[in-house]
């Protein structure tokens, strides 16, 4: 470790020839007397005010451990699993750790102004620590490259390399965060992502994670079909696969697969979803939808779980099947749904554009479906339902035809005990064929007949209250 | 400001020859001119250190960006409002008795103390616009490495919600500004957050404020939201995205977060895990809110009912409330009075409410014939079978009107009971005027079904 004489002014040029005295040697001991030793002085470009540089990892490690704020300006290569636990790490540009096979806890400050790759050739997980209590991660830390632009015509031009992949950042940032025992509870953090990602391998979003966006439109994760097959799931939320998956969340994310005709999803759950849990402010464009389903929220039960501001565009590739936009399988508790548009490219429809199965305290509004066969599609097998279907709307920006949505809300109910209260249907133009079509086991298809269909001229709505309780239809207003 | 030559290292090696020039600045040996070097240990680019309370000031004065290497002493209560001030990890200012107003930026890239030997609000102002604080830069203990541990961040954290700019001429107390959280802190006393603040962790599971009942009285609350007193508004009191847990096991009956004054507009609870306590978890006591926001809540075990304690309770004049995806369970043998008890208020909102684990799930009283009652309700389910009555209307009052709308509900027990302490008077109902939609029961526990 090199012992530095930081930052040196120059105070002027003094007109002071060697004929006036004998050379001096000009050092901080200030000593002006002549002399046979000297000390050479040599500029480096490693220093800032309060740190002490690290050449090697040896160096780093004994900065650590006397407490001195430590600067990392060139690529060193970590020796041994240790704990780091000392005063701030702060990396230049050109500094960097290379894990070597090895694992590090990081609990000193991290600091990296330039958000550059400073942890390389390491797998998830082994970079773990509290970052001196800074619980937002950056995955460009870890290799994501977010500085990609967002024009996808340029994206994708030249083949997929593997280093091209942000996924893996992305998931060893999502495994970064300490867990600790407080109170017998892990905790976790935030991965805030701002910029273009190309991802061609899968991300988990782990219990207690935030994967976090600045907004859709700013932080786009483009994602490669080739890199994924039919089924396939982009993200998958929740890595509890039988146990509760609480605050686990996704939010201000723009995801494109690009025109495929690969049935791939773009976000999956396992496990079961609790209180916290959320997906808000998602762009899913080009997904042809894995299993049927662009957006699934698992098999298992949910409670307390948040879905808003969903946007599905461009369906340009619908599986023969068709495909639903978002399904809500697995008897849901208590789950609310707003704000979800869809809208497939011409010639396509999606088969639903919300699927709920079984729900149990299920709100959907605020949703506008164009290009649907169903906007909401209810399924019921189970003796407990009720939904809250409210202000949905049917538009039809490519015109009144067969590809606009055929029924804004469809009952298909098993059961004598379904529970339904819908309001504030309206359509845009007279182009569907009925408001709620109830064709359930119990119930004769199709209902309701004429007050129920779409409005008469275009531009017209239909405002009622349908309320289905037991056996008996109650209409309260037309 | 000195020419800079930057970071020179010294190599100690021992001259063979004559000795010769130094130094860098041409490179020639032969050159008959010479600059002379001095060390100095604290340098940056476009700053000019201040080794000294009165250079500080100095520069400051002059507009000056100023560079902190060393701990100061402050000299006098001044305001600084000149050029951005920066900290290095070993900077800092002791306020020795004095307050400053900061107009200046201050930047301090380590997040380490900088501020010493201060009482609350000693450093107050607009910090160069930027409204953000950090308690880590008062002293607080953020728990990186251990457990939360016994070190108390109180006084920091008091010092931190106190460093706004004072405007009484523009409103209660001081503006706005946000202290933002960023770890695991442990408060031995009522934490304050005063009008126009913003409490924000990163999320409920990695901002966390530790409390024991040790520090505190039976009958305390973790957190005070508002500063204002008596009649007085209290605007804007955020409190979001944190894990706020009171040790267990707790022998007190300590409750999560109490108001005071009136909550008005801009008033949010959001993204709150709280847990453990043994008393009301959120309390709006008798005061009056007014476009208050509580959305997901998550109250998680302990609990208590032997004063009634509930998980969110609105008191008198409660108005214009909005109450979404709220989670309220208890620890077993540790049921609360009810999940949400709402007194005579007007025009307050629940939707989807999930609770376990109380006598009633939603009790709403009504005792006053100036308040009545406007409850809208929807999507509030009860699970485990741990709750017996889901919604108990108390309507206490004959001759005024009471609005309920529920709707599209679920309980495994008992739905809906009507209590009239009137008794004498007439039966359930009295005096209601009662809209209830999509309603379900399921299950054999008898009850009234309306």
């Amino acid at each position: 470790m090199a012992d530095t004489l930081h930052n040196p002014t120059v105070k002027g040029v003094e007109d002071l020839t060697l004929a006036d005295t004998a050379p001096r040697v000009l050092m901080s001991a200030g000593d002006p007397a002549p002399t046979t030793a000297y000390q050479e002085v040599r500029s480096t470009s490693c220093y800032e005010a309060g740190y002490r540089e690290a050449t090697t990892w040896d160096e780093l490690v004994t900065l650590q451990t006397a407490g001195t704020p430590t600067l990392v300006c060139s690529a060193l290569t970590v020796g041994a699993s240790v704990t780091l636990d000392g005063a701030p790490i702060k990396f230049t540009p050109t500094g960097s750790l290379d894990l070597n096979g090895f694992t590090l806890i990081l609990t000193s400050v991290v600091i990296n102004p330039d958000n550059h790759q400073i942890f390389t050739n390491f797998s998830p997980g082994d970079v773990s620590g509290a970052f001196g209590s800074n619980y937002t991660r950056n995955p460009d830390w870890f290799g994501a490259d977010s500085g990609l632009g967002n024009d996808p015509s340029v994206l994708f031009t030249t083949e997929f390399a593997t280093a091209d992949d942000s996924a893996p950042g992305i998931n060893a940032a999502l495994q970064s965060f300490p867990i600790k025992n407080i109170s017998g509870r892990p905790i976790s953090g935030k991965v805030e992502l701002a910029g273009t990602y190309k991802i061609a391998s899968k991300i988990t979003v782990p219990e207690f994670c935030h994967l976090e966006g600045v907004t859709f439109r700013a932080a786009i994760l483009y994602c490669d079909p080739d890199a994924f097959v039919a089924g396939d799931y982009v993200v998958t939320m929740g890595d509890k696969v039988g146990g509760w998956n609480f605050e686990t969340k996704i939010s201000n994310v723009y995801m494109d697969l690009r025109a495929t005709a690969k049935e791939i999803g773009a976000i999956t759950w396992i496990g079961a979803k609790g209180e916290g849990s959320s997906m808000r402010n998602l762009r899913l464009t080009n997904f042809p939808g894995a299993s049927g389903a662009i957006l699934n929220t698992g098999a298992f039960p949910s409670l307390g779980f948040t879905i808003r501001d969903i946007i599905f565009e461009n369906q340009t590739n619908p599986p023969a099947a068709g495909v639903v936009a978002l399904n809500i399988p697995g008897g849901p508790q208590n789950i609310d749904v707003m704000h979800v548009t869809t809208n497939a490219s011409p010639a396509n429809r999606y088969q639903a554009g919300v699927r709920v199965t079984n729900a149990y305290g299920v709100s959907i509004s605020y949703a506008n479906f164009e290009d649907c066969v169903d906007g909401v599609h209810c399924l019921n097998s189970s003796g407990i339902t009720t939904v809250i279907i409210k202000h949905l709307l049917a538009s039809t920006s490519d015109g009144a035809g067969a590809n606009s949505t055929d029924n804004l809300v469809h009952l298909e109910d098993a059961t004598a005990f379904g529970k339904y209260d819908i309001t504030d249907l309206v359509w845009q133009v007279n182009t569907g064929t009925n408001t709620v079509l109830d064709d359930g086991a119990v119930f004769s298809a199709p209902f309701p007949p004429a007050p129920f269909t779409p409005g008469v001229v275009a531009g017209a709505f239909s405002h009622f209250k349908y309320q289905r309780s037991g056996i008996t239809y109650l209409l309260n207003e037309v | 400001m000195a020419d800079s030559l930057s970071n020179p290292t010294i190599k100690n090696t021992p001259l063979a020859v004559a000795p010769g020039l130094l130094l860098g600045v041409s490179d020639d040996p032969s050159s008959s001119t010479y600059r002379e070097v001095h060390a100095i240990d604290c340098y940056e680019a476009g700053y000019t250190e201040a080794t000294t309370w009165d250079e500080l000031v100095t520069l400051q004065t002059a507009g000056t960006p100023s560079l902190i290497c060393s701990a100061l002493t402050v000299g006098a209560s001044v305001t600084l409002d000149g050029a951005p001030i920066k900290f290095t990890p070993t900077g800092s200012l002791d306020l020795n008795g004095f307050t400053l107003a900061l107009d200046s930026q201050v930047i301090n890239p380590d997040n380490h103390q900088i501020f010493l030997n201060f009482n609350p609000g000693d450093v107050r102002g607009h910090w160069g616009g930027v409204q953000v604080r950090f308690p880590e830069w008062w002293g607080a203990f953020n728990a990186s490495t251990n457990q939360v541990g016994d070190t108390s961040s109180s006084a920091a954290f008091k010092a931190a919600m106190n460093s706004g700019e004072i405007q009484p001429a523009l409103s209660a107390g001081q503006l706005q500004i946000e202290v933002r959280l960023n770890g695991q802190y442990r408060l031995t006393e009522t934490l304050v957050v005063p009008a126009n603040t913003h409490l924000v962790g990163v999320s409920e599971r990695s901002t966390l404020l530790f409390f024991h009942d040790t520090d505190l009285t039976t009958g305390d609350y973790a957190i005070q939201a508002g500063d204002q007193a008596g009649i007085n508004w209290n605007f804007d009191v955020q409190i979001r995205n944190l894990f706020i847990v009171l040790a267990e096991p707790a022998t007190k009956t300590i409750g999560a977060i109490t108001a005071i004054g009136a909550l008005g507009e801009g008033t949010t609870f959001r993204n709150l895990r709280i847990g453990n306590f043994t008393g009301t978890a959120i309390n709006f006591g008798n005061f009056v809110c007014l476009g208050v926001s509580v959305r997901h809540i998550h109250i998680t075990q302990a609990g208590n009912d032997a004063a009634g304690e509930v998980g969110i309770e609105f008191g008198g004049g409660t108005q214009m409330v909005e109450v979404q995806h709220v989670t309220v369970n208890a620890s077993p043998g540790l049921e609360r009075a009810a999940c949400v008890k709402i007194t005579n208020s007007r025009h307050v909102s629940l939707q989807h409410l999930n609770v376990e684990d109380a006598d009633v799930g939603v009790k709403i009283i009504s005792t006053s014939n100036t308040a009545p009652i406007f409850f809208t309700a929807s999507h509030v389910s009860a699970t485990n079978g741990t709750t017996p009555i889901l919604f108990e209307l108390d309507d206490q009052v004959i001759g005024t009107a009471s609005y309920y709308n529920i709707e599209s509900c679920t309980s495994g027990a008992t739905g809906i009971v009507m209590v009239d302490d009137i008794g004498a008077v007439a039966g359930p109902g009295l005096g209601l005027s009662f809209r209830l939609a999509s309603y379900q029961r399921y299950g054999a526990t008898p009850g009234v079904i309306l």
